[in-house]
């Protein structure tokens, strides 16, 4: 089930405007520990979470939809910087 | 008694609304081309209902509740955009429509979800853009998920294609509906094929459509066949829903185009049904 939470927290990082969760997002800026023990992630999901780890949380296997927006979401601007950072 | 009048394939890829001026002018020309055809066949059939297949992109539903098949039944719905140049918006259903169809399709053997709210992402927001601008018809959103195996067979999708048309041919009330599949060809999103075409694959199952072959060759364009051709490719199963809805009727416009700049294959239809011969 850790795989699920891992995209969980992803997917609650990443909705789309509308839905957007400021609040989860700015927690997840300033006082990151609060929001990872909100899930239930082992050390390695915690810290590739938290480090923005993108080729870790890929092999995971973080759905890769997920994973675009996440990887968005820790800063890749192009689908090529994606492709590299995927590897 | 309602009827189709019209069926229309054609993709929902973002880009058509974020930067077509990164493609060579001839290319481009031919794409909205094809839009433009769209547009001007539902504005001559003028439906009083689109009902659009298409596959949320898990902003609706997330990996704890995905429906196989879910349909709206809302008086309106809100339009997701966060990233196209598009306004995020309300649109009109028809709550009424949309429940004689979920009571129809149940009783024909199909448990389908159906959704009082379901808001729309751009795969069913962005081809609408283009074939009725104003957002002026009521739409009925059909979702299949194409998003998170395991994925309902080709021939279940026919099936449900072929029981919505005599599902919408039951209904009370005597409205023209017009059925599109906002949906793409072969793509890949977010895994290591990102960038790759399979544009055989696509020109083979556009070609088994226009010529009347899909319902024979359902097996060769199997779910596994589909994830061969990219993560993306299951959108082919609302292509396969679209054609069993309108089984025997014929293609007016089949344009094909291979388009890696934005990651993907275009296919743009304009179908009619058979009893517009």
């Amino acid at each position: 089930m850790t795989l699920y939470e891992t995209t969980k927290i992803l997917w609650d990082l990443t909705r789309p405007a509308p839905f957007r969760n400021k609040e989860l997002v700015e927690l997840f800026r300033n006082n990151l520990n609060e929001v990872l023990n909100r899930y239930d992630l082992t050390q390695e999901e915690s810290e590739a979470v938290a480090k923005g780890d993108i080729a870790g949380l890929f092999k995971m296997g973080v759905h890769p939809r997920i994973m675009y927006r996440a990887a968005k979401f820790y800063g890749v601007k192009t689908a090529e910087e994606y492709m590299e950072r995927i590897k | 008694m309602s009827r189709i009048c019209l069926a229309l394939g054609g993709p929902h890829v973002l880009n058509l609304t974020i930067n077509p001026e990164i493609l060579d002018e001839e290319l481009r020309k031919n794409i909205f081309g094809s839009l433009d055809t769209m547009r001007r066949r539902f504005e001559e059939e003028s439906p009083d209902i689109i009902i659009i297949l298409s596959s949320d992109h898990l902003n609706n539903f997330f990996l704890d509740n995905i429906p196989s098949f879910a349909i709206g039944v809302a008086d309106s719905y809100q339009l997701l955009q966060s990233r196209a140049r598009l306004d995020p918006m309300r649109i009109k259903g028809n709550r009424t429509f949309s429940m004689q169809l979920v009571n129809s399709m149940i009783s024909k053997g199909f448990d389908i979800t159906f959704c009082a709210e379901m808001d729309l992402d751009h795969a069913f927001q962005v081809p609408l853009n283009f074939i009725d601008p104003d957002f002026k018809t009521p739409v009925i959103p059909i979702h299949i998920n194409s998003m998170v195996p395991p994925y309902v067979p080709s021939e279940r999708c026919y099936a449900f294609g072929v029981a919505l048309a005599k599902a919408i041919a039951e209904q009370d009330q005597n409205v023209k509906v017009a059925i599109l599949a906002a949906a793409g060809l072969s793509h890949s999103f977010g895994d290591g094929r990102m960038g790759k075409v399979a544009d055989e694959y696509d020109k083979s199952f556009l070609k088994s459509i226009e010529e009347g072959r899909l319902k024979d060759e359902l097996a060769i364009y199997s779910t596994a066949s589909m994830e061969k051709a990219g993560n993306g490719t299951l959108e082919n199963l609302e292509w396969i829903a679209l054609i069993g809805s309108v089984e025997g009727g014929r293609a007016e416009m089949m344009n094909y185009y291979r388009v890696p700049e934005w990651l993907t294959g275009l296919g743009f239809m304009v179908w009619n049904p058979p009893n517009l011969g």
